[in-house]
């Protein structure tokens, strides 16, 4: 029950007051409901005993004694139809028993809403036939799904997929499959389409990567279909709920605020897991629920199974597990500050590791694309370089907005958003300012933002730098808001201003 | 479970069927009885789960029919959901129902509030026009912006609980929360509607 949920932060508390006062209060005598779900039961009982009859009947006239159903089918079964959303089951070919994660792909716009009950067919060399049915269990869910003969009911959720996005990873078990080429149905609601996936079960097949347990703290990734090229995924941490059942989004934040800022990527050889890798794991938006999860650059990967490591201290290290595959939507790439830090390049200023590339410097196509973007950072630069400040990398930037953040002692993370007052997000005005301080040509407020976060607002000429932080000391912020507070001197008025400072720079519309 | 703070008029009360047993669980053979098990569910969270209903349809009466139906799919799926969370598993019916398909099914006509007799005066009166302001406003907004709303700023859900619950990507929570919750507040900061605006569903 949620009896203590803590309301998300989403300023609509005063509504939701308002909302309760007002609503009637409704009881609903059970009695009743019992007397209609008992009669339906029993209708539903009887019919299955009916199918239950025939079942046993076809059973006893179809298969042939000593065969579990019959053997595996020598002859591969063909290629599934191509269609506008197909299911993508990883690994393709696993031993019995094994766990399997399935994901929705679209080859083409679509507007089809999948659920996650299932079929299971297996291939008898000739046709499909039916193996059985399954309740498929998102990866963040406490459970796996199972292979039954029949459903008593599932999560009445939607499942869909664009082109470029994968749908949401499901999981489900082979226990209780024997040997065969076996095919995963998905059927789109009211009947308006289907979605197939083939996968094998094969005695000798490599094993199958395992999955973290899902009652301890783990990670999930997404997309769990990544391209070789890599690119930007998500991390998110998933905390079992407590034992009465709760979870907020403080136990999550608690856990993952504790996870080191970097992850260890690992790939299964079919025995064990070994390093591959480290990347860095960004600090999340300000403005983004935990549930969001944290970016995390992956670089380019060998086809295979992988997953992540978070060093938990004094706990066991939470994991989470992701396939490269070829043909796996592309994703978003990484922006420099992103880059994991294989390959240090003397020519970037601030940390910029792709060798030979500043995609922020005036000549590079972005820039003709983001003016505003490589604008903010030209001067970013130098106002960090004279704060001596280590870049720690943000991940949300667009148009006229900078994100980035700071590295502080004990892993932890001071957030910085810096755009011109004349294009402030939304967010910019949800300071409660308890204080007021003049550094040189900036002015500093101090207070809470509207989710209780420590919050700065600097303001400089035109521009406004601002800080989030939950778990940082006063004085701590005050220390890095002062250093850059000096470095930005001179503040440009507006972008116009800032614009003729760096004239090389492509014009801001 | 929330409280239900100085609620407006209990237009849909009902005798419990079996008060003399409250939320005991009886045992039978030292397990507990699934029915007994359910009533007790029912009993406990019927208050919260009717506001979630109201909220999505806007009227008690369709808000009484709408959990019964959703409480039926949840007792018939009990064995499965009565060690996890029932009241998660009947909102997610109740939000995932179709609320506006199932509201244009209804046999019955309803009677517009204007045809009923006058209600209780003074701050009973008051109560009911606040009731009757709020739920105008929910039912202004499209259907599925109104569930992510409810789901999400009504009943405080994270965006991804609320993506879950409906099955719609963390984007769409987003998006349509966002502009949601701008709409609603703007249908609620609108003047009341004149007296002869019959509510939707209402015979005309």
């Amino acid at each position: 029950m949620n009896a203590h949920r803590a309301p998300a932060p989403d300023g609509a508390e005063d509504l939701r007051d308002r909302f309760e006062e007002a609503a009637p209060v409704i009881l609903v005598d059970p009695e009743p409901v019992v007397r209609r779900g008992r009669r339906r039961r029993a209708v539903a009982r009887a019919a299955s005993g009916l199918g239950a009859a025939a079942a046993v009947l076809a059973v006893v006239l179809l298969v042939r004694p000593g065969g579990a159903m019959t053997g595996p089918a020598v002859t591969a079964p063909p290629p599934e139809p191509e269609r506008s959303v197909a299911i993508e089951v990883l690994p393709g070919v696993v031993e019995p028993g094994a766990v399997v994660t399935a994901v929705l792909v679209a080859t083409e716009p679509n507007s089809l809403t999948f659920g996650v009950a299932a079929e299971v067919d297996r291939w008898d060399g000739r046709e499909w036939r039916r193996a059985g049915v399954v309740g498929l269990c998102l990866v963040e869910w406490q459970c796996v799904g199972t292979v039954t003969s029949q459903l008593d009911g599932v999560n009445d959720i939607g499942l869909s997929a664009a082109p470029g996005t994968p749908g949401e990873a499901t999981v489900l078990s082979t226990e209780g499959l024997t040997e065969g080429w076996y095919r995963l149905v998905q059927r789109a609601a009211l009947g308006a389409g289907v979605a197939t996936g083939v996968f094998e079960i094969r005695t000798d097949a490599l094993a199958a990567p395992p999955l973290p347990a899902e009652d301890e703290v783990r990670l999930t990734v997404d997309p769990v279909l990544v391209p070789p090229e890599g690119g930007v995924a998500r991390v998110v941490t998933q905390v079992p709920a407590g034992p009465d059942g709760t979870l907020t989004a403080e136990d999550i934040e608690e856990v993952d605020g504790a996870l080191d800022p970097s992850a260890l990527v690992q790939r299964w050889d079919g025995e064990g897991w070994v390093d591959v890798v480290d990347v860095p794991v960004q600090g999340r938006e300000a403005d983004l629920g935990v549930e969001w999860g944290s970016p995390v650059a992956l670089p380019p990967l060998e086809e295979g199974s992988y997953r992540l490591v978070r060093t938990w201290p004094g706990e066991q290290a939470p994991w989470g597990v992701f396939t490269v595959a070829t043909g796996a939507p592309p994703l978003e790439q990484a922006q420099p500050t992103m880059e994991p830090s294989a390959e240090p390049d003397a020519s970037a200023e601030d940390g910029d590791t792709v060798p030979g590339e500043d995609v922020y410097a005036p000549d590079h196509p972005l820039c003709a694309e983001q003016a505003g973007r490589c604008l903010l950072e030209a001067w970013w630069r130098d106002v960090v370089a004279a704060a001596g400040i280590e870049r720690g990398g943000g991940d949300h930037d667009f148009g006229l907005l900078l994100t980035d953040s700071v590295r502080m002692a004990d892993q932890r993370t001071l957030m910085l958003t810096l755009f011109p007052a004349e294009a402030a997000p939304e967010s910019a005005t949800a300071l409660t300012v308890e204080t007021t301080t003049q550094v040189g040509d900036a002015e500093v407020e101090a207070g809470r933002w509207d989710d209780g976060a420590d919050g700065r607002r600097l303001s400089c000429g035109g521009f406004v730098l601002q800080t989030w932080s939950t778990d940082l000391a006063a004085d701590e912020i005050d220390h890095v808001v002062g250093l850059l507070a000096d470095a930005m001197a001179d503040c440009p008025a507006d972008v116009a201003g800032l614009a003729a400072r760096y004239p090389e720079y492509p014009a801001v519309p | 479970m929330r409280s239900v703070r100085g609620a407006g008029p209990p237009t849909t009360l009902r005798p419990r069927a079996a008060d003399t047993t409250e939320d005991a669980v009886v045992l039978r053979d030292g397990k507990p009885d699934a029915d007994a098990e359910f009533a007790a569910f029912v009993r406990a969270a019927s208050p919260e789960l009717g506001r979630v209903a109201w909220y999505l349809c806007g009227d008690p009466v369709r808000a009484e029919d709408l959990l019964q139906h959703a409480l039926l799919r949840t007792y018939l799926a009990w064995g499965r959901v009565r060690d996890g969370d029932p009241v998660a598993y009947t909102r997610r019916v109740l939000a995932n129902s179709r609320i506006d398909t199932w509201r244009k099914d209804r046999r019955e006509t309803l009677t517009a509030p204007l045809a009923m007799p006058d209600g209780p005066t003074g701050d009973g009166a008051d109560a009911r026009a606040e009731q009757d302001r709020l739920s105008r406003a929910l039912r202004g907004l499209p259907t599925q912006q109104r569930r992510v709303v409810v789901l999400r700023h009504l009943l405080g859900l994270s965006e991804a609980e609320t993506a879950a619950e409906l099955g719609v990507s963390l984007g769409t929570v987003k998006s349509t929360a966002s502009r949601g919750l701008a709409r609603l507040r703007d249908l609620l900061a609108e003047p009341a509607s004149a007296p002869n605006s019959a509510p939707e569903g209402s015979t005309r």
